[in-house]
């Protein structure tokens, strides 16, 4: 029974992981611009993450080691400090775009504008962190992200042709715009294929004392948590689709997603789509500023523990903190959220080999691994989806900003 | 021996520092050798320390670290060596018999906890 509860907890958890400011808005802005075409590129991030997870947990499982640990040993110091310097600019941006999302929800739910709100929603992040053991973080908060389901609600509400939906499931090229096309594509990738959540899932494994017993587990978590993530993704591109696209509307501000929902749930629409974007993007908020934190200590040796008190973990605690700080300044400096969020998830695409590649030479390595080493299907899946979204993001990154997108 | 034989860029260098309690003192952040010129050189003793860290991106970063340690008095400006007779290898990890807590990598630690951290409510 207690299995059975852990392995629920753990897809609600996936779910949560998956989804996020980016995958909304990236999956949001698809719908609106492209219709359902782009569907196939949230399947194939969300298969790559699917693969990577699972992939965190069995190193966790077997070695009791984190990411972050096996690559500073096998890759040495100088590795680690070039992976902890570009992923944590990613981080801190992902980290920005997150806090941005739940105030712009905050914003949607009082009409007071987000950047009033950057202060007091760190604070309440801090101080759940602050207070919160990690089970508090990985699943309670991410419990109440099951909120989301409402976008497959909505989905199937306002009657798409699944016929059409189901086309958009295999990769074809635009009738236009096609540079702007391959940017989002490699948006949706990033947005999918995160690596903070790579480096989160093993500290939460470590974390959770995870053994050879949780291999099983590891594997159905992982599926099903970011299979699930994956479909809620799908089902926002599709309400997109039929709501935004219509109307011509391009998303270019978060205020354009008010509209979500109320063609089919009307008033009450607008509530649940503020709650359906606040939740989600405060849980992975959380996350993205444990991963700096963890793999700060990790990395470079020092104790740090989500699950101890705070005076035992100084500097992970500091780091947490600074982070988030980090986080608010860019809200503040009036960056816009919906363009930290492109920025953030192209960059991430864009550095993925950073982490992923070291991350398959110890998926491979069998003094790490043992009898529990990537099969050829584990290796080709990553490799394939991370060089599509390395490339497509640093061809199309100058063409977006060239076009000034 | 074969089996004797430890590959210390694979088995000791940037592993893990543990102490009897298993509490993470470090990592094996740089190696120390001395050439006795009789034979190979001999290992003497690990080094732990952002200053070791430094050094191996390039001398001049290391001197540069280790003069804001040095401003800052956090902590050595020298990193903190463990003697290599005192260095256990197991599982990957160093084990050490000194305990982390009052163990000089610390430092920062032990200054944020008392100064920062410590201080806020329900730390």
């Amino acid at each position: 029974m207690k299995k059975f509860l852990e392995i629920g907890l753990g897809i609600v958890t996936g779910v949560g992981g998956f989804l996020d400011i980016g995958s909304i808005t990236t999956a949001a802005q698809a719908g609106a611009l492209y219709g359902f075409r782009l569907a196939w590129a949230i399947v194939l991030g969300a298969l790559c993450i699917i693969f990577l997870a699972e992939q965190s947990g069995r190193l966790a499982a077997i070695s009791h080691r984190t990411i972050t640990d096996a690559i500073r040993e096998r890759f040495g110091s100088n590795y680690f400090i070039v992976l902890f310097g570009v992923l944590g600019v990613v981080m801190l941006l992902v980290l920005g775009a997150e806090l941005g999302g739940v105030c712009i929800a905050v914003e949607f739910m009082t009409g007071i504008d987000y950047r009033w709100w950057a202060v007091p929603v760190a604070l309440v992040g801090w101080l759940t962190i602050w207070f919160g053991n990690f089970a508090v973080i990985e699943e309670g908060v991410a419990a109440l992200g099951l909120v989301t389901i409402s976008f497959a609600v909505v989905a199937v509400m306002l009657h798409p042709d699944w016929i059409d939906v189901a086309k958009g499931l295999l990769p074809t090229t635009p009738d236009h715009d096609s540079a702007r096309y391959w940017f989002l594509a490699s948006n949706i990738l990033g947005a999918s294929i995160t690596p903070y959540l790579m480096f989160f899932y093993s500290s939460g494994a470590i974390e959770d004392r995870w053994d050879r017993s949780h291999l099983v587990m590891n594997r159905i978590i992982a599926s099903l948590g970011m299979g699930l993530g994956a479909f809620i993704s799908v089902a926002v591109l599709v309400v997109a689709a039929q709501v935004l696209a219509p109307r011509g509307i391009a998303v270019d501000h978060y205020a354009q997603l008010g509209l979500l929902m109320t063609d089919a749930l009307g008033a009450a629409g607008f509530w649940i789509l503020a709650v359906s974007i606040a939740i989600p993007c405060f849980s992975t908020a959380l996350e993205v500023a444990l991963s700096v934190a963890y793999m700060a200590a990790q990395g470079f040796g020092w104790n740090g523990s989500q699950n101890g008190r705070p005076k035992d973990n100084a500097r992970f605690c500091t780091t947490y903190t600074g982070a988030i700080v980090i986080g608010v300044l860019l809200l503040l400096a009036g960056v816009s959220p919906v363009r930290l969020t492109n920025i953030a998830m192209a960059l991430t695409s864009a550095t993925l080999p950073v982490a992923v590649l070291p991350f398959l030479f110890i998926m491979n390595d069998r003094s790490y691994m043992k009898d529990q080493r990537n099969g050829w299907l584990s290796n080709a899946v990553v490799l394939f989806t991370m060089a599509l979204a390395c490339v497509l993001a640093v061809v199309t990154i100058p063409l977006e900003i060239s076009s000034g997108g | 021996m074969a089996a004797d034989r430890i590959d210390l860029a694979r088995d000791c260098l940037d592993s893990r520092v543990l102490d009897p309690n298993g509490e993470v003192l470090g990592r094996a952040d740089g190696l120390v050798l001395v050439d006795t010129g009789r034979g190979p050189p001999r290992v003497v003793a690990i080094e732990i320390g952002a200053v070791a860290q430094a050094r191996r991106l390039s001398p001049r970063i290391g001197r540069w670290v280790a003069s804001l340690a040095r401003r800052f008095g956090r902590a050595d400006a020298d990193p903190w060596r463990v003697a290599w007779r005192d260095v256990r290898l197991q599982g990957g990890d160093c084990h050490v018999k000194i305990h982390a807590e009052a163990a000089p990598p610390r430092a920062w630690e032990r200054f944020l906890r008392a100064r920062l951290i410590g201080r806020i409510w329900g730390s």
